[in-house]
């Protein structure tokens, strides 16, 4: 049975065993950002670059911190903007900023105003990523029947099964998904696992990856157990 | 030409000195680059036409980089000739006392065939300042009796300076 545990699962304290909340990078990155930056002329110049628009905006400064404090850099716009709620500016009434002698005059703060992610926002994101993968999944032959097996290990995807459409088979586990992931019906509770989702049905119906398929078999498994899923052991 | 580049040269330009202001529900913070604190704007002479035209055409320019306004002379000097230049049809168009002044020999050579001389941009900012000086800024003139006059200048200039001929 250990190919089928959810070690991340097992390890988490009780009290996050009861409350079941869902585990994402997005709260890693928010933690490893300054609770309050404070905004001089030589960052003000940093953040702002050599870009014609000399604004100061919460993307740009959160593009900033995720670059120079965190660890994992590659963050999508998707996950910019889930982001950008749990920051503000906070500034002084009269500030000047005076190119002459290189200082603002004033104080401008960047500011942290929410610790963790809100759940909601990440029950929102949960498979986004792959279920836009498959959007851009085109297959023809032995994909069709690929898709198939797809489409019957996901279930509820009678009209996807009776097509011979490519376009449609790809539309239905498309939509199958986007409810899926709404209604949690697998109980995962993983942000980054649930985006793998997507790739490996991707990866699957287009290369006929085995392990991608592996994979996606294994995480159904786990779902039979009604249990919520954090992690799982993949083939790579 | 020179009357123009000996106004342009006088130009200097804003501090880059700014007021940082929220926006978009203090999601940004903005600052006003064309809104400098300490703003430049030429003052033209009083009475002096030329002046005036030349002065509409200041446009100064904050390159972020180098964290400065700077200011294209050539630019300023070459935008306001044209202006001088097309002020010639528009003062015929508006005067010229014909049912299409458009269709005239006069009008057409100076809406296609002036010379690019600095002699006669000279001619053409002389005859500028004459004109503006019975004219409004549309260049509709205001007192009538210099129409034909100006007119007949116009003419000379084409007899003058037609480099077909």
């Amino acid at each position: 049975m250990s190919v089928f545990a959810d070690k991340k699962f097992e390890e988490l304290d009780w009290i996050s065993q009861a409350t079941e909340p869902i585990d994402s990078q997005l709260n890693e990155v928010l933690a490893s950002i300054p609770d309050e930056t404070i905004i001089d002329f030589d960052l003000y110049k940093q953040i702002v670059g050599d870009s014609y628009s000399m604004d100061l905006s919460v993307d740009r400064c959160l593009n900033w911190s995720v670059n120079k404090y965190c660890v994992i850099q590659h963050l999508s716009w998707e996950q910019r903007d889930a982001l950008k709620p749990c920051f503000e500016f906070q500034m002084d009434d009269n500030i000047i900023l005076d190119f002459e002698k290189k200082t603002i005059s004033g104080q401008i703060k960047f500011v942290k105003t929410q610790y963790t992610m809100d759940e909601k926002v990440l029950e929102g994101m949960l498979g986004r990523q792959g279920i836009e993968a498959i959007g851009s999944m085109y297959f023809s032959g032995a994909g069709l029947s690929r898709a198939n097996e797809i489409m019957e290990l996901l279930t509820k995807c009678e009209s996807g099964l009776r097509t011979r459409s490519e376009r449609r088979k790809r539309a239905t586990i498309k939509q199958r998904l986007i409810t899926l992931f709404k209604n949690n019906e697998w109980k995962i509770k993983d942000t980054e696992l649930a985006n793998k989702v997507g790739h490996w049905i991707k990866d699957y119906v287009c290369n006929g990856n085995l392990a991608a398929l592996s994979n996606f078999c294994r995480l159904k498994v786990m779902t039979h157990k009604d249990q919520p899923i954090y992690s799982m052991e993949e083939v790579k | 030409m020179k009357q123009i580049i000996d106004i342009v040269e006088t130009f200097k330009v804003s501090r880059p000195v700014f007021r940082l202001t929220f926006e978009r529900g203090g999601s940004t913070i903005s600052a006003n680059l064309s809104e400098p604190v300490h703003i430049y704007r030429p003052q033209p002479e009083e009475g002096n036409y030329l002046s005036e035209l030349v002065c509409g055409h200041y446009n100064e320019r904050f390159d972020s980089k180098d964290g400065e306004f700077s200011l294209n002379q050539h630019d300023i000097a070459v935008r306001a000739m044209s202006e001088v230049r097309r002020s010639m049809c528009t003062f015929l168009e508006r005067n010229l006392e014909m049912r299409n002044p458009r269709q005239s020999k006069i009008y057409r050579w100076y809406y296609r065939d002036l010379p690019e001389t600095t002699h006669f941009d000279n001619a053409l900012i002389m005859m500028y300042k004459y004109m503006r000086s019975f004219s409004d800024s549309d260049m509709k003139a205001t007192n009538t009796e210099h129409i034909n006059n100006a007119i007949a200048l116009l003419e000379a200039m084409m007899e003058k300076y037609d480099e077909k001929r």
